[in-house]
């Protein structure tokens, strides 16, 4: 299967994926972003349907009022397939996709650590990758956390105009 | 100097034991340090010895930047060593932070949590430049037998 034959199927399956699936070079699909809904839908399709087995890995992006993720897929022909959806900061709650790629628990364990994600049915375990005693609702990797105003000897994060110690965005 | 702190002494320059630990590097440098140990450069042939136990080594080649998480288990290591002790902070990233400094989870280089006594920049570094610290530490420690007895 070509990849303009997997872009039309996906289009013929999806009437939401019209004009906002494309190829982007040989042997690379990529979509634009979609709720998570129509999300949770394309990629039941792809594992069932198309034989998107493997889950190469997860980007998470910060796209200022929403947090976005990019997971990867590819397939025997080594066709990488780039699907992104999106989700608001407020409130960032996404499926996992950990019962279809159990590969995926890491990343997206990192997900829930690095850009403040609230994964639904992750399973339990210990928290990745961050260091023990960090604090709550700290997230690195969004844009508006700067590093400069991490205390690392109190471990707590002081951003300019508060005035108080300990005090937690 | 008595007899006893002389062979001490004999013994430590003759034979330094190594304690390897990663702070939180890449493994680039950690590829090196295990080269150097390699029948290539065969640093056993100095007598270096690479040592499982802290408290059985007097060298702790640390690579890495330091990490909130590492911090800890690296004071702990430092602690358990028999005095007299020596750090080399072995790549670019031990002795300053290297790329990684003001990450929001590295504290700096290995001298920010423990002293340091040999410095080896480089990224990664090869394994001469390893072997060329431990050979100048070792120096630092007096003459050794031979140069002695060439002064007198």
């Amino acid at each position: 299967m070509t990849e303009q034959a997997i872009v039309d199927r996906l289009c013929e399956e999806f009437d939401f994926l019209r004009d906002r699936v494309y190829v982007q070079r040989p042997k690379r699909i990529m979509t634009q972003f979609l709720d998570r809904k129509e999300f949770k839908q394309v990629v039941n399709f792809i594992h069932d349907v198309l034989g998107f087995y493997k889950a190469s890995h997860v980007v998470g992006t910060d796209e200022g009022p929403d947090l976005g993720f990019i997971y990867i897929f590819s397939n025997s022909d080594g066709i990488i397939l780039a699907l992104k959806q999106k989700a608001p900061k407020s409130d960032p709650r996404i499926d996992t996709l950990t019962d279809m790629y159990p590969s995926l628990l890491l990343h997206e364990r990192e997900l829930v650590d690095l850009f403040g994600a609230q994964v639904q049915g992750l399973p339990d375990g210990p928290r990745y990758p961050l260091p023990d005693g960090w604090p709550e609702g700290n997230y690195p990797m969004r844009k508006d956390w700067k590093p400069e105003y991490f205390d690392k000897k109190t471990m707590t994060y002081n951003p300019p105009g508060t005035g108080k110690e300990g005090d937690e965005k | 100097m008595n007899l006893i702190q002389k062979a001490i002494r004999w013994g430590r320059r003759k034979s330094p034991w190594i304690i390897h630990f990663n702070a939180g590097s890449c493994n680039g440098c950690d590829i090196e340090t295990i080269d150097a140990l390699t029948p290539k450069y065969d640093l056993e042939r100095l007598g270096i010895v690479q040592e499982g136990s802290p408290r059985h080594a007097d060298v702790l080649i640390c690579t890495g930047a330091v990490t909130l998480q590492t911090r800890d288990r690296l004071k702990q290591i430092y602690d358990q060593m028999a005095e007299p002790k020596f750090v080399v902070a072995v790549g670019t990233c031990a002795c300053t932070g290297g790329i990684f400094e003001n990450c929001y989870c590295v504290l700096g280089g290995v001298d920010s949590v423990i002293p340091v006594d040999a410095y080896v920049p480089g990224c990664a570094v090869r394994p001469e430049a390893i072997i060329e610290a431990i050979d100048k530490l070792l120096g630092t420690l007096g003459p050794s037998k031979k140069e002695e007895s060439r002064n007198d």
